[in-house]
C-alpha cells in the first residue's frame, strides 16, 4: 500500500505540476510549482531506496526494486536542478521574445513525469513509446529559442526519429520470438529474460535495438544532433537532456538486453562506446562554446556508461561494472546538470559563450561550482566520477587487457582535452561590458551549489560503505 | 490468410514510389492519405480472414490518425508554405532505383524470416521502411522528410500487425499517438523554420555551422 502511495505520489506531482503550469503567467510561480513537484518526487523515491521496496505494479506492466528507485533518484534531482533555474531560464525567454513559451513550464514538467515512469516500466513497448513522447516535448522546447534552436530541433527530430523506428523494428522481433515459445506475457522485460531464449532473431533484434537507442543517447556516429540540441535549448532544458534524456536508453538498453544473448550486439555497443569518448574529446578541444563543450562531455559520459552496460552483459551480470554504472549515472546528471545550468547563466550574464572569455570571477559563486562541476567531470578525485571510471578499469581488465588498453588511452585523452578547458576557464580575465545581474541568479547558484554538496556526499557515502541495498553493492 | 491482401499491400508500394517522384506536395499528401487507407483495409481483411477483430479496431485508429489527422496537418503546413517541392538532392531516376533496391532488400529480408503470405506482407513492410528512408536521405524539402517518416510509421503499423499478434490495444494507441504528434511536431517546427529563415530546403539551415573553434 505505502509503495503505490509512494510511486503514484512521485508520478502524480510533476503531472498536477504541468497541469498548473498553464495556468500560471508568472515566472516564480511557475519555478515554485516545479520545485515543489520536483522535491515530491525525490522525497518518494528516497523513501522508496530506503526502504529496498520490490515487486510489481498494475499488472506487473511497472515493476519496483531498489535499482529502480535509485534510477527515480536521479530524474528527481535532475528535475530539482533544472526546476530552480526556471525562472531564470524563463525571464531570459521573455527578454529574447521567445514563441511559445507559454508551454515550456508544463512541457518542462510533463516530461519529467514521463521520464519517471519509464524508469518504473518493464514494458518494452511503453517505454518505447514514452522515450518518443519524452523526445518530442524536448524537441518543441529546444525549438523554443527559433533561429539556430528551429534548426537543432529539426536535426535533433529527424536523427532520433530514425533511431527510435529502427528500435521499434527491434521491439516487434522480440514480441514474435516471445509469441513462438509460448511466453504468456512477452511484451515484459521480466518475462522474456526469465526465458533465456536463444536464437538468431533476438540478435537481430539486438542489432536493431542497439542501432536505434545509441543515436537516442547520441553516441558516434549518429551524434551529430547532440551538441546542437543541447546548446541551442534553454538551460534547463539542457540540463534535462544531458542529465537523463540522453541517460534514459542506455538504461533501457541495459535492461532490455538481459532478454538478448551474448553476441556481436555487446561488442558492437563496445566499438560504439569507446568511438564515442573519443569523438568527446576531440569535440571538447574543437569547440570554444561553452555549452556545446558540455555537449561534447555529455558524448564521453554516454560513451563511459554504454560500455558498462555492455559489459555488465559481456560478463554474465558483472556486479561491479552495474555498481560502476550505477554511480557514474547519478554522479554524470547531478554534475552535467547543474553545469548546463551554471554555464548557461554565467553566459546570459556575461554576454558571451566562448570558454576563454567567460570570468568565473565576477560571479563568483556561480563561477567556482562551474568550475567544481568541470572537474568533477574530468573525473578528478573527490568527485564520485572518479571512483566509476577507475571501477570500469577494473572491469575492462577482467574482460580483455586490450580493452583495458583502448580504454585507458580513450579516458586519458578525454581528461586532459577537459583539463586544458578547465585551465582556460580558471585564467580568463576579460573586462566584461558590465553584466547585468538577473533577480533569479542566486537561485541558479543555490541550485549549482546543492549540486556541488550531492556530489561530496556520494563520495562520502561511497567512503563509508553504505550500500543502499546492492545498489552500490553494500561498500566498495 | 486471406491472399487477395496482397492487392492493397502491393498497392501501398506503388503509392509509395509515386510519393518519392510527387513533385507537387498536396498531391504528395493525397497519396499518403490513399496508403493509409490502403493500410487499414490490409488491417481489416487480414482481421476478418484471421477472426483477429482487435485488427479491425487498428484499422479504425488507422484511418482516424494516418488518412485524416496527419494528412491534415500536413495539408495545412504547405498551404501556408510552399506548395511545390525544393530541388531534391537525388532525381527522380535515382530516387526509383534506391527504392527498387529498397523493395528488393525488403523481400529478401523478409524470405529468410517468414514464408507464404506473411513473408511477402512482411516484404512490403521493410519495403515502405526501406522507400521511407530513401526519401528521407535523397530529398531537401522538409515535407517531403515528414513524408518519409510517415512511411516508415506505416511499414512500422504493418510489421506489428504481422509479427505482433495479440500486442495490448494501450499499446497500439500509444505507437499511434506518437506517429501523429512527431508529424505534429515536425510540422510545428517546419513552419517555424519558414517564418523565419524562409526556406523549407534542409541544405540550406546553415545557422549552426557557424560555430566558433580553436
Amino acid at each position: 500500500m505505502l509503495v503505490e502511495l509512494l510511486v503514484s505520489m512521485a508520478i502524480i506531482a510533476p503531472l498536477v505540476a504541468s497541469a498548473l503550469s498553464l495556468l500560471s503567467r508568472s515566472e516564480k510561480v511557475s519555478g515554485a510549482i516545479s520545485t515543489l513537484a520536483s522535491l515530491a518526487m525525490l522525497v518518494c523515491s528516497a523513501i522508496l531506496l530506503h526502504k529496498g521496496f520490490t515487486g510489481t505494479l498494475v499488472y506487473g506492466e511497472f515493476i519496483i526494486s531498489p535499482l529502480i528507485s535509485y534510477n527515480m533518484l536521479i530524474v528527481a534531482l535532475v528535475y530539482l536542478i533544472a526546476s530552480m533555474a526556471l525562472p531564470a531560464s524563463l525571464q531570459e525567454l521573455r527578454e529574447e521574445d521567445g514563441h511559445w513559451i507559454e508551454f515550456y513550464p508544463f512541457a518542462l514538467n510533463l516530461t519529467f513525469a514521463l521520464l519517471a515512469l519509464l524508469v518504473l516500466s518493464d514494458n518494452y513497448f511503453i517505454m518505447w513509446v514514452l522515450l518518443e513522447l519524452t523526445t518530442l516535448l524536448t524537441v518543441y522546447m529546444v525549438a523554443l529559442r527559433g533561429g539556430k534552436g528551429a534548426e537543432a530541433a529539426w536535426k535533433y527530430l529527424i536523427l532520433c526519429g530514425v533511431g527510435m523506428a529502427f528500435s521499434l523494428y527491434g521491439f516487434v522481433l522480440i514480441y514474435s520470438v516471445g509469441v513462438k515459445h509460448g511466453i504468456e506475457t512477452p511484451w515484459l522485460i521480466s518475462s522474456m529474460a526469465e526465458a533465456h531464449i536463444e536464437t538468431p532473431l533476438l540478435v537481430l533484434a539486438g542489432l536493431f535495438i542497439a542501432a536505434g537507442l545509441t543515436v537516442k543517447a547520441g553516441l558516434f556516429p549518429a551524434y551529430m544532433w547532440l551538441p546542437d540540441a543541447h546548446s541551442e535549448a534553454p538551460h534547463p532544458v539542457s540540463a534535462l537532456l544531458s542529465g537523463v534524456l540522453i541517460y534514459a536508453p542506455i538504461y533501457v538498453l541495459l535492461r532490455v538486453f538481459d532478454i538478448i544473448p551474448v553476441s556481436v550486439c555487446h561488442l558492437l555497443l563496445v566499438i560504439l562506446a569507446l568511438a564515442s569518448i573519443l569523438v568527446g574529446a576531440a569535440g571538447i578541444l574543437y569547440t570554444r562554446d561553452i555549452k556545446r563543450l558540455y555537449a561534447y562531455s555529455s558524448i564521453e559520459h554516454m560513451g563511459i556508461l554504454t560500455l558498462l552496460a555492455a559489459l555488465y552483459h559481456l560478463l554474465g551480470g558483472n556486479q561491479l561494472a552495474l555498481i560502476a554504472f550505477n554511480i557514474h549515472a547519478l554522479a554524470h546528471a547531478v554534475a552535467k546538470a547543474a553545469a548546463f545550468i551554471a554555464s548557461g547563466h554565467l553566459a546570459y550574464l556575461e554576454r558571451t559563450r566562448l570558454v576563454d572569455k567567460l570570468d568565473i570571477s565576477v560571479f563568483r559563486g556561480l563561477g567556482w561550482s562551474l568550475v567544481g562541476h568541470t572537474i568533477a567531470l574530468a573525473g578528478m578525485p573527490p568527485f564520485p566520477l572518479f571512483v566509476s571510471e577507475l571501477l570500469t578499469f577494473l572491469v575492462t581488465t577482467s574482460y580483455n587487457i586490450v580493452l583495458a588498453v583502448a580504454y585507458g588511452i580513450c579516458i586519458m585523452c578525454a581528461f586532459a582535452s577537459l583539463g586544458y578547458r578547465l585551465l582556460q576557464m580558471y585564467s580568463a580575465r576579460m573586462p566584461t561590458s558590465k553584466a547585468a545581474n538577473s533577480s533569479y541568479t542566486r537561485l541558479v547558484t543555490l541550485a549549482s551549489l546543492l549540486a556541488l554538496v550531492i556530489l561530496l556526499l556520494v563520495t562520502l557515502a561511497l567512503l563509508l560503505g553504505v550500500s543502499l541495498h546492492g545498489v552500490w553493492g553494500g561498500g566498495l | 490468410m486471406t491472399p487477395y491482401v496482397l492487392i492493397p499491400a502491393t498497392a501501398m508500394i506503388v503509392t509509395a514510389l509515386l510519393i518519392a517522384d510527387e513533385r507537387r506536395l498536396l498531391r504528395a499528401i493525397r497519396l499518403y492519405a490513399i496508403q493509409s487507407l490502403l493500410l487499414a483495409t490490409v488491417f481489416a481483411m487480414i482481421g476478418l480472414s484471421e477472426a483477429q477483430h482487435y485488427l479491425l479496431a487498428w484499422a479504425c485508429s488507422a484511418i482516424i490518425t494516418k488518412t485524416i489527422l496527419v494528412p491534415l496537418i500536413l495539408d495545412r503546413l504547405v498551404k501556408r508554405t510552399l506548395v511545390y517541392e525544393t530541388k531534391p538532392l537525388i532525381g527522380g531516376v535515382g530516387t526509383w532505383l534506391l527504392s527498387a533496391l529498397g523493395v528488393a532488400a525488403g523481400f529478401y529480408v523478409a524470405s529468410r524470416l517468414l514464408s507464404g503470405i506473411e513473408a511477402l506482407l512482411l516484404g512490403v513492410s521493410i519495403s515502405l521502411f526501406l522507400i521511407g528512408l530513401v526519401q528521407m536521405t535523397a530529398r531537401r524539402s522538409l515535407v517531403k522528410q515528414l513524408l518519409g517518416f510517415c512511411h516508415f510509421e506505416n511499414g512500422s503499423h504493418l510489421t506489428l500487425a504481422i509479427l505482433a499478434p495479440g500486442l495490448p490495444e494501450t499499446v497500439e494507441i500509444g505507437i499511434a499517438t506518437d506517429a501523429v504528434l512527431l508529424i505534429f511536431v515536425g510540422a510545428l517546427v517546419a513552419y517555424r523554420i519558414w517564418t523565419e529563415l524562409r526556406t523549407l530546403d534542409y541544405t540550406s539551415l546553415t545557422l549552426l555551422k557557424e560555430e566558433v573553434t580553436g
